[in-house]
């Protein structure tokens, strides 16, 4: 028998779709800063149908665009909700918020989505999926310990080397991306210091499309995972290596990353979202 | 140079210091990354301190460092006056010695936070200092940078207008639906126990 979700539990559930909206919300003004047929939020703001009009506008981006695992989930999100008046007054809020937020380059830098996403983490909802929160310290000193401890990762150039071979960095449990976040942030700096010619945008679009690897079977949390990459250097990128996998599915054959110690395939039936470029790709455990 | 002595003089206390000069522009004259924090130091000759500040500005917004450090020889003409060449020891000797315009902008100066505390927040500025006290702001500007908690306002902020948005529209949302959308399962009991 299904247990019915607590009053508390709804409420962190409502607040965390509200927090996707926001996260694709400020996504989509960045995009909307390169493509002109893109509204940005001002204009969408005037709108006297906001729902239609957001729900328009990320329609295009994925269409014509790009970022379908990014934005997706929240158009899902918004579809799902039912037109009202209150609806209407509780997106130009979350609209200006956004506004707010995306006006400043260097906010969007400090992974405020997960810090937000770590105080909604939703109780029972996500009880059987285990999720706990990798604290901002933590993950810088963990990140600082991988990049600057003596080894053979080289920085200088694009793409780093580690051990000769073009540098790939793994969360097989990686959330909100943290963890991923604060490697970036490392390999950025220490790119920074160690090159003679600094290739800031070649090593933003090589981490996203190539270097940075993710796996979750929370679909929410990738997305946001994938928004805190980006954000990094808001440039144009065609692809990321984040994927939410699938778990359970009856016959309990889909346990998310835990399917790579029996094959280290990552084969398009594991993939929950999104889309696996080029066929099965191969991931070293 | 001058990075080099406030590294010998007092940041090496702070932790570890990785120095990167300017290998040419568009780069910042120098790069130094002490435990972590990027820090960069902007020099020029008096009467440019508007054009360090925007250079500030721009570092901090294109995230080559989270402090940066401006800094206005205020008596450098003298040094130009006295020795036409002036070799490394005397150059040592003219920045000890030397007196300074400086100013401090960390990101916080960039994050845009008036809009979230409704109070306008200013890069520091301190006019004919000396190498020491230049050395001692610098490391309350750095204590400062990876002391402050800068995103605690932003954080309260959307955590209350996201609070509102669950409260009003809660009864208006399909609750299965809505955790569906987010491929949210919860396990079925197999006994009502």
């Amino acid at each position: 028998m299904k247990q019915t979700s607590s009053a508390k539990d709804i409420h962190k559930l409502i607040s965390t779709a509200g927090l996707l909206i926001i996260d694709a919300l400020v996504l989509s003004e960045i995009i909307a800063a390169r493509n002109k047929e893109v509204p940005t939020l001002s204009i969408l703001l005037q709108s006297a149908n906001l729902k239609k009009e957001i729900e328009n506008s990320w329609q295009y981006i994925i269409k014509k665009i790009n970022y379908q695992p990014v934005l997706q989930i929240a158009l899902d999100v918004l579809r799902n909700m039912s037109a009202s008046p209150t609806l209407d007054k509780q997106l130009r809020n979350l609209v200006e918020l956004a506004y707010d937020m995306a006006s400043s380059r260097v906010l969007l830098r400090h992974d405020l989505f997960g810090r937000i996403y770590h105080r909604l983490l939703l109780g029972e909802l996500v009880k059987y999926y285990a999720t706990y929160y990798t604290s901002i310290p933590a993950a810088r000193l963990l990140a600082r310990l991988l990049v600057n401890l003596p080894s053979t990762l080289d920085a200088k150039d694009v793409p780093p080397k580690y051990g000769g071979e073009p540098l790939r960095v793994v969360d097989f449990a990686c959330g909100s991306g943290t963890l991923l976040s604060a490697v970036y942030k490392e390999l950025d700096t220490l790119h920074r210091i160690s090159s003679e010619r600094l290739r800031i945008d070649e090593l933003h679009k090589y981490l996203i499309e190539e270097g940075l690897w993710g796996f979750d079977v929370l679909h929410h949390a990738v997305h946001l995972a994938a928004t805190v990459l980006f954000l990094h250097n808001p440039i144009p990128v065609d692809k990321s290596k984040l994927y939410a996998l699938r778990l359970g599915d009856g016959d309990g054959r889909y346990l998310g990353s835990i399917n790579f110690l029996t094959s280290p395939k990552l084969s398009g039936d594991m993939v929950l979202a999104g889309q696996i470029a080029g066929g099965i790709e191969e991931v070293s455990v | 140079m001058l990075a080099e002595l406030l590294a010998d003089k007092g940041l090496r206390a702070l932790g570890e210091v990785i120095l990167r000069k300017s290998r040419g522009r568009p780069e910042p004259d120098v790069l130094i990354d002490l435990n972590g924090v990027r820090i960069v130091i902007e020099g020029k000759k008096p009467g440019m301190w508007n054009e360090l500040v925007r250079q500030c500005e721009e570092r901090l917004d294109d995230n080559v460092c989270d402090l940066c450090v401006m800094v206005e020889y205020v008596n450098f003409e003298k040094l130009l006056n006295e020795r036409l060449f002036p070799d490394q020891s005397y150059i040592k000797k003219f920045l000890l010695k030397g007196v300074y315009n400086i100013g401090f902008m960390s990101y916080i100066a960039r994050v845009g936070l008036d809009r979230w505390l409704g109070l306008p927040v200013k890069y520091e500025k301190y006019e004919n200092v000396g190498f020491d006290d230049l050395l001692a702001y610098l490391m309350t500007a750095y204590n400062k940078v990876v002391g402050e908690d800068v995103i605690g306002p932003v954080i309260a902020e959307m955590k209350k207008v996201l609070d509102e948005f669950a409260k009003n529209t809660a009864p208006m949302v399909n609750v299965e639906r809505l955790k569906e959308t987010l491929e949210l399962r919860e396990r079925e009991d197999e006994t009502d126990e």
